[in-house]
């Protein structure tokens, strides 16, 4: 688990957390890793999600 | 008579429009009751009494003159210390914006401003509106005025508290997870989550751009229509603005519960996150007076705390931590350790988690939306237990998350919490939430004026 984490601690940038707040660094993939399964995944493949992206509104022409 | 600073918004601002109160003798008096509390409440971060003063005496010379502009001209209005007030800084309660002055105003304080509000004081908060309670920051966490062992809850602490203290009628707080309605509980005041978009978050700084919302927290469920009347609006400047118009929020006030149909979502505190027999007893005795008001009671199911909690939390933190990387990166002990840890698994969830859980969120707002189709309300728990010590961290860190308040930050429906009860224990006052669809914020002030007519807490006031 060590190594794993240290890569991915590394992997997100907290070269510095990992050094000074190790604990924390792996408390957070745990809890990271138990909170993806505390909801349902959309049965449907063309469940949207939210906010649905929308384009910018039309400009008015250039005079 | 009762003295000024103890008056609701409502009250105030009629003897203002009378010419019975001015706005420097409201002011006044608002000064020294903070200057009498505070040491104990630790509810203020910046007290801001010259500029109060200046403020005041404007509004006392233009109402002498010409009248009161609204009902909000020449009152004090206290704000957590995440909203921009133009030339005082904007600390977020936290070492890493300690320096950082507001340019200029955000748009709830420019929108107040220009109804002739002062702004007496910026209040405390949990860290960047997460990290809290904490007594590793460079301002001390505000403390519960029913008991001061015990944390008023968070994040908007500080508006909670000043609020429950009699510091001023009027207090802005932000809700991301709860962090409105938990201090309006834990403090016996009434706090109010909008409907996502109703009010402008621009110059608010932000926690999860697609939860968060700024809300008005104030003792009386009129002062809170009175203020969300000030607060609400279109603003282009914040791209989550609902094109919805504001109206007057105050106009249902008088109909209170009769012929509402509220579903009673009990299984939220009875078996999702058991609540304690107290908080169980006060929700069943707040049912039965509601029915006794002529409101219909039916219970209700909807989808379970655990998910509304987990999909909240998993869009929660890869918003927060795209706001925060850099300091995550470069000064991760600047931050408070409840703060760092609540924020560092923000970096571990993945993009595809985050859009899966953005996509379950449609599907619960569809499960919301449609249990609308049959009630007119919902009633639910807002935390499972009073206030806890502010001392003991393992039973802060075991109690924080037991709350039905989450769901409708997911959902974006607009939430309330009022006073229901006391816990004979500790004197800590219990809260109730009521929900209501989108942008029907005046029949949830009807619901909840209503209930508050008829039950006896705003009676009971803090024995500070």
């Amino acid at each position: 688990m060590s190594d794993e984490a240290a890569i991915r601690a590394k992997a997100a940038g907290l070269d510095k957390a990992w050094a000074e707040h190790r604990s924390d660094v792996e408390e957070a993939i745990a809890s990271a890793a138990r909170i993806r399964t505390g909801f349902a995944r959309p049965a449907s493949p063309t469940a949207e999600p939210t906010p649905a992206y929308r384009a910018p509104a039309p400009k008015a022409p250039r005079a | 008579m009762t003295a000024p600073h103890a008056l609701t918004l409502a009250e105030a601002a009629a003897l203002i429009a009378a010419r019975r109160l001015s706005p420097v003798e409201l002011l006044e008096d608002c000064l020294a009751r903070i200057a009498a509390v505070e040491p104990r409440l630790n509810a203020v971060i910046a007290l801001l009494a010259g500029p109060a003063r200046a403020g005041a005496k404007a509004a006392e010379t233009e109402i002498a003159r010409a009248g009161p502009r609204s009902p909000m001209h020449g009152i004090p209005v206290g704000l957590k210390d995440i909203i921009d007030l133009e030339g005082v800084a904007t600390t977020c309660h936290s070492k890493l914006q300690i320096d950082r002055i507001a340019p200029s105003d955000a748009a709830v304080t420019a929108r107040l401003r220009a109804l002739g509000a002062v702004f007496p004081a910026k209040l405390a908060t949990h860290e960047f509106a997460i990290g809290g309670p904490a007594f590793d920051l460079p301002f001390p966490p505000a403390r519960n005025p029913w008991n001061l062992a015990h944390h008023p809850g968070g994040s908007s602490s500080g508006s909670g508290a000043a609020i429950a203290a009699r510091y001023f009628p009027a207090a802005l707080g932000t809700d991301t997870g709860g962090s409105v309605r938990h201090p309006a509980s834990h403090c016996g005041i009434v706090g109010l989550k909008p409907t996502y978009g109703l009010v402008s978050r621009r110059g608010v700084f932000p926690l999860a751009f697609t939860l968060d919302h700024v809300g008005p927290m104030t003792r009386t469920v009129r002062d809170n229509a009175m203020l969300l009347n000030a607060i609400a609006g279109h603003d282009p400047g914040d791209p989550g603005s609902a094109a919805a118009g504001a109206e007057d929020y105050t106009r249902l006030l008088h109909t209170g519960l009769k012929g509402l149909k509220i579903g009673f979502v009990r299984h939220f505190h009875e078996t999702d996150q058991p609540a304690i027999p107290e908080v169980a007893a006060a929700l069943e005795a707040a049912a039965k007076l509601m029915a006794a008001e002529g409101a219909i009671i039916q219970d209700i199911t909807l989808p379970p705390l655990g998910e509304f909690s987990a999909v909240n939390r998993t869009i929660l933190l890869p918003e927060a931590t795209a706001i925060h990387e850099p300091w995550l990166r470069e000064r991760p002990g600047d931050y408070a350790a409840v703060t760092r840890r609540r924020l560092l698994p923000g970096l571990f969830t993945t993009g595809t988690d985050y859009v899966q859980a953005q996509r379950r969120r449609r599907e619960l707002v569809a499960l919301v939306e449609a249990a609308f189709d049959g009630v007119d309300l919902l009633l639910t728990a807002s935390s499972m237990e009073p206030a806890c010590r502010i001392d003991d961290t393992v039973e802060v860190e075991r109690t924080y998350p037991r709350q039905a308040r989450t769901p409708f930050n997911v959902t974006g429906h607009p939430a309330i919490s009022v006073m229901c009860g006391v816990q004979a224990s500790t004197g800590l006052p219990i809260g109730l939430q009521l929900v209501a669809p989108g942008f029907a914020e005046a029949r949830l002030f009807a619901a909840a004026a209503g209930y508050e007519r008829a039950a006896p807490w705003g009676e009971l006031t803090p024995g500070l």
